[in-house]
């Protein structure tokens, strides 16, 4: 059973001043699958992330990449596993974009070496790929928020892993490109999880939900099964209406504001 | 340099002053004696030392506001503002003027212990809640800077009066004690503390990008962290033990040579250095001619430039300060 799962959660809880943040969650995702997970504000979608991505360390319970437990990495060799991707945050200082990129690379860079033309082939490969070939000497301050977004993905691509970690990449950007986005993340064809805000974007992209609330699992399953009528009803406390775009096939959220249900 | 070295009370000709030069560099007269041999002393003995002195802090001081800057991904960090710059000058009068003397290393180790006990105070201080901001850690600076100042002229107050102009000096800023048994033990510093930073420039450039973003690119923090603030308050100490507060350079000349260059350390750390040390230079210079007979501390003519410059950074909205 060891073989394809791409990471594996056992008993995970996090607690901030005996808090509790998240309670006993358990999960696999296996290798090239596309998992999204949602809840309402405050259900510890950010926090799980984090514990991943070893910004914050579990109260309780294991991590396992590629079937070894993440304690066993060092913050360069875990930066070899996974490329993350948060919410943008710019910075007070200014960089060129293929400068931002290269910094991608500072996982596979030795102690004493600096960038090489390897580097700069894969940095400039990854700025093709999201489409900003020509702006590999603008400052990065002088872009607009999704094409800064943009340069972000290049660098996590540049990180050459087969395993990305996304906290609402597509937070406060223009539809445009949230759709441009996700979209790159499709076609990059390799295991992602992600945090979604958006239901209509997990509905559309993901192949599996994993649905938060109050730091626990309440399911696991297809956008179909995880994305009903009656978990909107509970879990977020809103009345749907379900479709399917007949472009996508893919399930489509109309919300029901209160002010338009009472027929 | 040669202009540097020709200015001051004793106006020197820089031909004369070229002459000098190149006969004590020659061990050899090749030019023949035309001038007083009282020139000669004042400008080897006394001005060259200095000069040299003023290149050392002025680039220390600019190398280590780079990296204050790095380490609290902040362009308005320098040792000064920071307080660093405070503690260490009561660590040098605590050991000039009451004689405390840990370790027995004497004033430039007891300035060390001051400055990274400031530097301790304010990191930790600025960064408890969890939540980091600019502001936060500005006014902590402010606030232990001026508290370590206020025993420095606590620890000056109750000194004998002849101790009283030592004080000042740590308090001001000076360049007037050079000596070169100071100036071969910031060369070698600065050396050291350089060939570290530029070791580290690829972690620096990624430390400026903030605290995860570093750690998701594989940075190991809290390495690289510890490593700049034993170098840089060693530096800090060590400068102010010799030349006292000295203050804004650390933050003007980073600034300068961001723009004229980049934020990559591998280009930044060079050029702050070279530009520090050309400014301090300078200034220095000016502040033995503006009063002549008399000289001004030349701290007191980079505060004066300072203070302007970080209103104005702080006004320009590219460096956002509330964040």
């Amino acid at each position: 059973m060891k073989i394809n799962l791409k990471l594996k959660i056992e008993n995970l809880s996090f607690e901030i001043d005996s808090t509790k943040i998240l309670k006993d969650i358990n999960f696999n995702i296996k290798k090239g699958e596309f998992v999204g997970v949602i809840g309402p504000n405050g259900c510890g979608k950010s926090t799980l992330l984090k514990n991943i991505y070893n910004i914050l360390t579990p109260t309780k319970g294991s991590i396992f990449i590629d079937n070894t437990s993440i304690d066993n990495f060092s913050a360069k060799e875990l930066a070899k596993k996974i490329s993350t991707l948060t919410q943008h945050s710019g910075g007070d200082f200014d960089f060129s974009i293929i400068d931002i990129i290269l910094m991608g690379r500072y996982a596979h860079s030795s102690m004493f070496s600096s960038t090489s033309k390897k580097d700069l082939k894969i940095a400039k490969d990854a700025l093709d790929k999201v489409g900003l070939s020509h702006f590999e000497n603008r400052s990065f301050l002088s872009l607009s928020g999704g094409e800064q977004q943009r340069v972000m993905i290049a660098r996590a691509i540049a990180g050459e892993n087969d395993f990305f970690i996304l906290d609402e990449p597509t937070n406060h950007l223009d539809i445009k490109y949230q759709l441009e986005i996700m979209d790159i993340m499709k076609s990059l064809d390799i295991t992602m999880f992600s945090a979604i805000h958006d239901m209509n974007i997990a509905a559309t992209y993901c192949d599996k939900l994993i649905l938060l609330n109050e730091g626990s699992i309440v399911a696991i399953g297809t956008p179909t099964e995880i994305l009903s009528k009656v978990n909107f009803r509970e879990v977020f406390g809103v009345e749907v209406y379900l479709s399917t775009n007949p472009y996508t096939n893919k399930l489509s959220i109309h919300y029901i504001p209160k002010c338009f249900s009472t027929k | 340099m040669t202009f540097a070295l020709s200015s001051g009370v004793i106006k020197i000709n820089p031909l004369v002053t070229l002459k000098i030069l190149i006969n004590s560099i020659l061990n050899h007269n090749l030019f023949d004696i035309t001038w007083n041999q009282n020139l000669e002393i004042i400008l080897l003995k006394l001005r060259l030392p200095r000069i040299f002195l003023a290149f050392l802090v002025g680039g220390g001081l600019s190398l280590v506001g780079v990296l204050m800057q790095a380490l609290t991904k902040n362009s308005l960090a320098d040792p000064y503002i920071l307080g660093v710059s405070s503690g260490a000058s009561t660590g040098a009068v605590l050991s000039l003027i009451i004689g405390v003397n840990i370790g027995g290393l004497g004033t430039p180790f007891m300035a060390f212990l001051g400055a990274i006990t400031a530097a301790i105070l304010v990191f930790k201080i600025s960064n408890t809640g969890g939540n980091y901001s600019s502001t936060k850690l500005v006014l902590t600076g402010i606030a232990i800077s001026s508290m370590f100042s206020s025993i420095t002229t606590f620890i000056t107050f109750s000194a004998q009066n002849g101790d009283l102009y030592t004080a000042l000096f740590w308090i001001v800023g000076s360049l007037s004690g050079a000596k070169w048994s100071s100036i071969y033990l910031l060369t070698v510093l600065l050396l050291i503390v350089f060939g570290i930073t530029m070791f580290f420039n690829r972690e620096l450039d990624i430390l400026l990008l903030g605290e995860e973003s570093s750690k998701i690119l594989g940075v190991n923090t809290n390495k690289v962290r510890i490593i700049i603030i034993l170098a840089s308050t060693l530096l800090t100490g060590i400068l102010v033990s010799i030349s006292g507060v000295i203050g804004f350079i650390g933050l003007i000349i980073p600034h300068i040579s961001r723009k004229l260059t980049s934020s990559k350390h591998k280009v930044l750390i060079p050029v702050s250095i070279f530009l520090g040390g050309f400014f301090l230079t300078l200034a220095d210079t000016f502040s033995r001619v503006v009063m002549a007979p008399n000289e001004l501390p030349v701290g007191i003519v980079t505060s004066f430039l300072g203070a302007p410059f970080f209103l104005w950074i702080m006004k320009k909205s590219i460096y956002n300060f509330n964040k």
